[in-house]
Formats: C-alpha cells, structure tokens, sequence
C-alpha cells in the first residue's frame, strides 16, 4: 500500500471515532451501538500502521494487491452490517406497530368505558 | 407511601416471580414495591395480575436497562425519596434493604449492596471478570469498588431523576465508572446473595465474554469522552 493511502486510512478511521464519541458526548447514540465502530476504526489503523501481516496474508490468498485485499475486506464487513442492520430496523418497525396499536386500541376501550 | 420503591425488573421469571413479592408483601410492607415485566414470555404477568401484584407490564421485551428505568421514571412520577433495584430471581435477600438505606442517607447517590466488601471473593472464572472490572473502575477513578456487578443498588431522588431521563445509564458498571468519574458519591455495604433456585442465569460463557467486552471498552475508553448533565 502506498503510504498516502495508509494516511487516508488512518485520516477516514479517526474521522470515524471522533464522530462516533460525539454523539455519545452528545447523548445521542446508544454505547453498545459505537463499539462496532470503534472497533472497526482501530482495525482500520493498525492495518495502516502495520501493514506487513497483511502483506503475506494477502499474498497468500493470491491477491495481486495488499489494497483489494483491504478493499475486499472492508467491503464484506459492510455488507455483513447493512444486513444485520436491515434485520434490526425490520425488527424495530415490528415493534412500532405492535406498540402503535395496543396504544390506540386501549384508547379506545378506555373511552368505550367512559361512554 | 413509603418513602422507598423496590424496583422488581423480570423477564421470564413465573417460577420464583411469587415467592419472592409475596415474601416482601409479607415481612417488608413497610416498603412500596413495583414489579416491572419486561415482555416476558412466560407466565410472570399472569401471575402478578391475578395475584393482584403492583404491576408495569412492558408489551415488549427492552432488556434490563429499559425494563430498571421504566421502574425509575414511575418512582420519579409518584416522588419516591430512594428506589432499589431488586432481583426477581431471589438472588437479593430484603433484609439488606435496611442497612443499604440507613447507609444511604449518610447522603450517598448510590450504595451498592456488596458480596465483596468484608468478605474475600473466591476464585474462578466469574470472580476473574469482577476482578477486571473492579480494576478497570479503580485505573479510571480511583476508587474501589468492591462487587461491581451487584445487581441490588439503591438510588437517591437525585439520581432516580438522572437515570429516568438518560440515554446511557444502563443499571451497569459502567454508568457507575461514569458517574464517579463524574461527581457522584458511591458506597457499597456488605450483603449476602442467594444462589439462583430457578431458571438459569444469562451469563452462559459466550455472553459473558460479550459482556466483558462491551464493559472493559466502555469504561476504559468511551466514558471519558461523555459529558454529564
């Protein structure tokens, strides 16, 4: 990897972290949801710092170069979190209209009761 | 109205859920108490409408943060002075409850019932993840706290109202790393906990690594970065 291409990881990775403890510091993202990306961030970094492991890990897998490794790593594991992530929301959408509905429907049996 | 709420979070718990209300309603009136099911799947909401036991039945299942907040926003509500959170799986003896609120009004914001305060924690896999976490508490704030993972922690008005209204303030460690960190006074008192007689516990061994994980990089790391208040 060239090196303005290990400092762009490494610029787009804190740029990352820094956004994701600001909206903890603003208490507008849950801790649980910010260590995925913490954690990939940090990834993102030593991969930039210490490329070698992933030089021979790469050329053992045939890779022509250690970048499409990198990008073909990054690109799996956003696919795996858009999935996982799709699940969620179809999962919390769910919960809406569960909680949405028993709402209005003990509304209206409690005005039913006051009629 | 007493001027201390029990908070009883339970999720699945029909097979310990009577024995433990019935003994409070029995031997410790002198308490108000609240169970809140958290969307259980079991019988426990059964169980506590037709005993006419004091109920917030969640439709859906928040986990125990939003299950021991819900519990704290009705103490907030109805004005209650203290509020403890309070096991439904009859690991928490109420005979603590006293000590834990005389103490308390020595004028904490928390007192956290300890296993671990007089007596010497024993060895294992369990005791090593309390351990890292009393470490992790201690490297962060300065201060020991002996039996992190208690879950029998009573809460002063102040609190009860910071804890109602936050995002981040799981019934956890963590909030407690953050909160020392921050200002807060915290004590612990000795108490002693039953083993579990029903049900079995979430810490299978995947789930406590996970907790570990999420704990030890929450308070090492993401809790400097918050602001309180």
């Amino acid at each position: 990897m060239s090196g303005l291409i290990r400092i762009l990881l490494i610029i787009g990775a804190i740029l990352l972290l820094v956004f994701m403890l600001k909206r903890i510091r603003q208490s507008k993202l849950k801790i649980e949801y910010c260590s995925f990306w913490l954690l990939f961030s940090v990834v993102l970094i030593i991969i930039a710092i210490f490329p070698a492991p992933l030089y021979v890990f790469s050329a053992w897998l045939g890779f022509q170069s250690p970048i499409n490794f990198v990008y073909l790593a990054i690109l799996f594991i956003l696919i795996v979190k858009a999935f996982t992530t799709t699940i969620h929301i179809s999962a919390l959408e769910h919960k809406i209209e569960e909680l949405t509905q028993k709402i209005a429907v003990e509304d209206k049996e409690k005005r039913d009761k006051e009629k | 109205m007493s001027e201390l709420l029990i908070i009883i979070p339970a999720y699945n718990e029909e097979e310990s859920i009577e024995k433990v209300v019935s003994f409070i309603q029995e031997k410790y009136s002198c308490y108000d108490y609240v169970v809140v099911n958290d969307g259980s799947k079991d019988k426990t909401a059964d169980i506590c409408k037709s005993k006419g036991y004091e109920l917030i039945d969640l439709p859906i299942n928040l986990g125990l943060t939003g299950a021991f907040q819900t519990g704290l926003k009705y103490a907030w509500k109805k004005g209650y002075q203290y509020a403890i959170q309070f096991d439904a799986d009859g690991q928490h003896r109420p005979e603590f409850i006293e000590p834990m609120l005389t103490k308390i009004k020595e004028g904490y914001d928390i007192v956290i019932g300890s296993r671990f305060l007089e007596e010497k924690k024993g060895k294992g896999l369990r005791m090593l993840g309390s351990n890292l976490l009393t470490m992790a508490i201690r490297l962060t704030t300065g201060v020991k706290v002996n039996d992190p993972t208690s879950g029998m922690r009573i809460f002063s008005k102040n609190m009860i109202k910071e804890f109602a209204h936050n995002i981040n303030y799981g019934p956890e460690p963590d909030t407690v790393s953050y909160l020392i960190k921050n200002g807060a006074k915290i004590a612990e008192v000795q108490v002693k906990m039953q083993d579990r007689e029903f049900g079995e516990s979430y810490l299978n061994a995947v789930n406590a690594a996970k907790y570990m994980f999420k704990m030890l990089i929450s308070i090492y790391i993401v809790q400097n970065f918050r602001k309180r208040g």
